[in-house]
Parts: structure tokens; C-alpha cells; sequence
């Protein structure tokens, strides 16, 4: 895509939800909007607009960070009476072919975490939340 | 509390047919405590450049007025669309606009 300068590709460097959001638009996949949340903040100011992505009809979203790198996404949000809030999370390593969804959740690629235990304070976070592209799903359409 | 950096310069009426503006705000400054997110401060700057100027330069010049790693940094819209570098300053500004905000990159999963 060229956002990258020579000697990028083959090395260690890393990338995240910025070069993800990126690709989706290069290769014409579902939009990806990105949030950043500030090193200390935590997701709970999110956490409204997380549910309306959701409520709307939105698609998974990539988490990623620099203190917390752990490869996460989200694919729901429970909000509770008071500050208590949840978030589904998927482990994107899972692979295969499951039988059912208790699959998933007994081996521990999915399942809902407290948000303050989720994320760590001492990271910032970068959100790309993927919707459905309704033009590019019109003219696959055609 | 409200930081501005500003960048004054008189155009000529041909200099500022041919540039384009940015207002570019950062969103995450460790120097800031926490708290102070909570009463809308932040820190922010406006240029003025050709519109043939490759954006990565705005990237670079945007992250030395913060402060911030330039290799480390992206710039997104508002809206939180991500821009790529590789495109110039005036596609930039007729795609997006002039409301830019730098983020740093963040990274997903460990070498």
C-alpha cells in the first residue's frame, strides 16, 4: 500500500488496527473506523458508543495497544446497573472448525470479561470497528 | 486548558491558490495526566501546505511540533478514518477535509 517505507516487509517491525483499517479500505473489505483510547482511560468512556456499534449492526472489533499488545477482539458489550460492564472477547488465534459455540467458550477463545480486568490501565488502545461496506456489498451484488 | 501551536506565514494570492490547510489535533500526550482528558484539553496545530507536498512530510512535521515518534504515529480523521501517507497533501485534503487528529500506532500481538 505504500505506507511503509523500503525494508519494512520481511523485517520485525509491527503493526496493528491503524495498518488494519488501512488494509480494509486498500482491499475493498468492510469499513473500519478508528477510536483511540488514551493511556489511562480504560474503555469505560467507550463503553456507550462500543454498544451502539454493536446495537447497529457492527461488526468485530480489533483491539490493539502497546503495553498490552495481547491480541484481542470484540464481539459484544453487556452493560450493568452502575459502573459494571462486560465484554465479549474473542482470542483471534482460535482456528479450526468448532462443533458448537460451548466449544469455543470451554477452551477459552471466547467468552465475556469484566472491562476493568480486560484492559490494562497502563496501555493505550486503538479500536477498529468494522462495519459493513453497503456499497461495496451492492456492486458484489451486480 | 487549551495548547495551540500556530504557523503564520503571509501567502502570496498564487501561494495560497496552490496550498492546502490541516488543523491537526493529538489525542494521546503521556505528559498529560489523565484527568486532564476529562475537561476537553488538548493540543493541536494548523499548516498550511503545497497540496503536491507528500503527506508522510506532514506526518513527520505534525510529530516533531508534538513531540511524538513520527514512525510511531498515524494520522486519522475526526471520524477515525485512517489515512494512508502514501498519497499527497491536497488528495488528503479533497478526500477528508482539514480536521485531522494524530494518534499513536498501536500494535496487535507480540514477535
Amino acid at each position: 500500500m505504500g505506507d511503509k517505507p523500503p525494508g519494512f516487509r520481511g523485517s520485525q517491525s509491527w503493526i496493528g488496527c491503524v495498518e488494519a483499517s488501512l488494509c480494509l479500505d486498500h482491499f475493498g473489505g468492510p469499513q473500519g473506523r478508528l477510536c483511540h483510547v488514551p493511556r489511562g482511560a480504560g474503555l469505560h468512556g467507550e463503553l456507550e458508543r462500543l454498544y451502539s456499534h454493536f446495537a447497529g449492526g457492527g461488526g468485530p472489533v480489533m483491539v490493539g495497544g502497546d503495553a498490552d499488545a495481547q491480541s484481542k477482539a470484540l464481539l459484544g458489550v453487556c452493560l450493568g446497573p452502575g459502573t459494571e460492564a462486560y465484554v465479549l472477547v474473542l482470542d483471534p488465534h482460535c482456528w479450526g472448525a468448532p462443533k458448537n459455540p460451548s466449544e469455543l467458550q470451554a477452551a477459552g477463545w471466547v467468552g465475556w470479561q469484566e472491562v476493568s480486568t480486560a484492559f490494562d490501565p497502563h496501555s493505550f488502545y486503538n479500536l477498529c470497528m468494522t462495519s459493513c461496506n453497503s456499497e461495496e456489498q451492492n456492486r458484489a451484488l451486480d | 486548558m487549551e495548547l495551540a501551536i500556530f504557523h503564520e506565514h503571509i501567502d502570496s494570492e498564487e501561494e495560497k491558490r496552490s496550498k492546502v490547510s490541516f488543523k491537526i489535533t493529538l489525542t494521546s500526550d503521556p505528559r498529560l495526566p489523565y484527568k486532564v482528558y476529562n475537561v476537553n484539553s488538548f493540543l493541536w496545530l494548523r499548516l498550511s501546505v503545497p497540496e503536491s507536498t507528500p503527506f508522510t512530510a506532514v506526518l513527520k512535521f505534525a510529530a516533531e511540533e508534538f513531540k511524538v515518534p513520527a514512525a510511531t504515529s498515524a494520522i486519522i480523521t475526526n471520524d477515525g478514518i485512517g489515512i494512508n501517507p502514501a498519497q499527497t497533501a491536497g488528495n488528503v485534503f479533497l478526500k477528508h477535509g482539514s480536521e485531522l487528529r494524530i494518534i499513536p500506532r498501536d500494535r496487535v500481538g507480540h514477535c
